[in-house]
């Protein structure tokens, strides 16, 4: 089996101070080569200082990051050659103008921007204007064009389409599907979750510092099953829609219309329907993001998970075992 | 997002990417080159008035102003036994009270170096290329250095262009160039404790502040020190004591080697262990 090109295994992150605050829980986790994984949480869940910790700017209490199969801190030289990182919130030089900031950033590479002609044909950057008078969305594409500029084969996102508008993020996520298909491994935290659905293989949620779960998209969709949308020309009680087996939810729409929320198989739905006289019946993939909402409010961690999962909170605050 | 055109031809436009082209020192030289560039210009202006009006000064009797104990503390000058060019020169440009306008700068470019880098975010985007930490460090350092050597440059350039310029400006160059050694002095333990004060903060106008608070520290302790005889102790506290420039100009004095060597001593151990604490700390704004 190919090496992992991301795997961190058992990442605490403690900040001292005065009143100490474990930022990230014995954390493990692993991206594969050519994967786009997502990394998702409420604010102040970790995933910034788990960013950090890969890319050895904040040092970790315990447990290790292999990158390229490279330890993080040991290699880091050889390991940054080959990846461009995205941070959350960058404040560009406003003296400098876009040109000359990225000169300055493939110059610190040490390599040329291969890819810099194909990101502007995609990213309207106008090159020679200074960064200062850029709006929040024209910096961000700076920001991106920096990121992926010097061709890398690893792409460390922090929540890359902030501050982009919704053409631009498009634009942002049909790139990024390009590269992926062409080999490239991308790890992006993103509050987006719409977005989270559409463009990454695996997600991993992490709140309060603990990873809760790690999953395949497809397999969060069977999670998240499906939702049926039936219409009635005759009189149906939404009690007997609920004792239909796999009928998780039922919401009633109007007189005879309702929606009904199926995990599992359809089938049992199907010929309970059946029953009755049909007007209109749809079925579609129930939108993930209810399961990212109950992860991060805390509901939706009850399957295992398809990696190992960290489960020593040591503070005894009651988060997942 | 329709694809358009770039307004210009990207690649081609590009410089090619060197190694040794110190990108981090280029990009430190180019955030202070304000500050740097004031200091300098201040030097240049002071020093050629004082070449233009130096017949008028010397009409005057600035012995005996210096020679008051109060103007003589918030100078740095504590005699002024002749009345020569180089005297004049030194009492406007390299006493303690100037010392402070170019330290103080030179602290708050050094202190801010770093820190503003770390508030920014800048830093996440050098250190997640190929560039170490410590690689960073010293180069910011270097440009630093070179900050300061240039001060140091204009000073001597502008004294050289009095000597052409204006008649009777003549100097003693073997005097004035260790002057400016004592200068160099000051100015080294300036930069390793900005860059201490830099390496251990997260905010880069506070930590330009500390590190210029430093050195206005240093004047008070120089002033009161010298002010008055049961303060004495305080003049010891300041570097201004023991890189004494405007003295070594007047008196042909050399103030010891010691004396010398030790600002030199404390801004090297102040700036490695900025570079500890620089390579062991979490990067967090």
């Amino acid at each position: 089996m190919a090496m992992p090109i991301i795997e961190i295994a058992h990442l605490v992150k403690t900040y001292s101070g005065r009143t100490p605050v474990r930022a990230v829980r014995d954390v493990s986790l692993q991206v594969e080569r050519g994967e786009i994984f997502g990394f998702l949480g409420p604010n102040g869940a970790g995933k910034t200082t788990t960013i950090r910790c890969m890319l050895d700017l904040i040092r970790p209490t315990s447990g290790t990051i292999t990158l390229f199969g490279l330890d993080s801190r040991r290699a880091s030289l050889a390991i940054h050659r080959r990846l461009g990182y995205l941070p959350g919130d960058v404040r560009l030089p406003g003296d400098l103008t876009a040109k000359q900031f990225l000169e300055r950033y493939s110059r610190m590479a040490g390599q040329e921007p291969v890819l810099l002609p194909r990101l502007l044909e995609r990213f309207d950057v106008p090159l020679n204007r200074k960064l200062k008078g850029f709006s929040k969305g024209m910096r961000q594409m700076v920001a991106i064009l920096q990121a992926f500029m010097c061709d890398p084969e690893l792409l460390i996102l922090d929540e890359p389409t902030s501050g982009l508008d919704p053409l631009g993020q498009r634009t942002f996520n049909e790139f990024l599907l390009d590269e992926a298909h062409s080999g490239r491994s991308v790890f992006m935290s993103s509050h987006i979750l719409s977005e989270v659905e559409k463009i990454c293989h695996r997600v991993a949620v992490i709140r309060g510092g603990e990873l809760v779960s790690v999953e395949a998209i497809e397999r969060l969709r069977e999670r998240a099953g499906q939702v049926v949308i039936v219409e009635f020309a005759d009189i149906v009680s939404e009690a007997e829609l609920r004792a239909v087996p796999s009928v998780q939810g039922v919401e009633r729409q109007k007189a005879g219309a309702y929606h009904l929320n199926v995990a599992g198989s359809i089938d049992p739905v199907i010929k309970a329907l059946a029953r009755h006289t049909v007007r209109r019946l749809e079925v579609e993939e129930a939108p993930l993001e209810e399961i990212f909402l109950k992860f991060y409010a805390g509901e939706g961690d009850d399957g295992p998970p398809a990696h190992p999962v960290a489960v020593t909170a040591g503070d005894g605050e009651g988060r997942r075992r | 997002m329709t694809a358009r055109a770039p307004a210009l031809a990207p690649a081609a436009e590009f410089t090619r990417p060197r190694h040794g082209w110190f990108p981090v020192l280029t990009a430190t030289l180019v955030e202070s080159r304000a500050l740097i560039g004031a200091a300098c210009f201040y030097i240049l202006l002071i020093g050629l008035l004082i070449g233009l009006i130096f017949p008028a000064l010397t009409k005057l009797d600035l012995r005996s102003y210096v020679s008051n104990s109060a103007v003589g503390s918030l100078l740095g000058v504590s005699s002024l036994t002749t009345s020569t060019f180089a005297a004049y020169l030194a009492v406007e440009l390299y006493s303690s009270f100037f010392l402070l306008l170019f330290g103080g700068v030179l602290a708050y470019a050094a202190g801010a170096s770093i820190a503003r880098n770390i508030e920014d975010g800048t830093i996440d985007l050098a250190l997640a290329r190929p560039v170490s930490r410590a690689r960073l460090y010293l180069e910011k350092w270097a440009a630093l250095l070179i900050g300061m050597m240039t001060i140091i440059a204009v000073s001597l350039l502008t004294a050289w262009l009095d000597t052409l310029i204006f008649s009777g400006a003549a100097l003693n160059w073997r005097w004035f160039l260790l002057g400016h050694l004592e200068l160099a002095s000051m100015l080294f333990f300036v930069v390793g404790i900005g860059l201490l004060i830099s390496a251990s903060m997260s905010a880069g106008r506070t930590a330009g502040g500390a590190a210029t608070l430093v050195v206005v520290f240093g004047y008070l302790a120089q002033t009161f020190g010298t002010a008055s005889s049961r303060l004495s102790v305080l003049k010891y506290l300041g570097p201004y004591y023991y890189a004494p420039a405007a003295q070594v100009m007047i008196n042909q004095e050399w103030a010891g080697t010691w004396q010398f060597l030790l600002p030199v001593a404390v801004g090297l151990v102040a700036a490695v262990v900025g570079l500890v604490i620089f390579l062991l700390r979490d990067i967090t704004p």
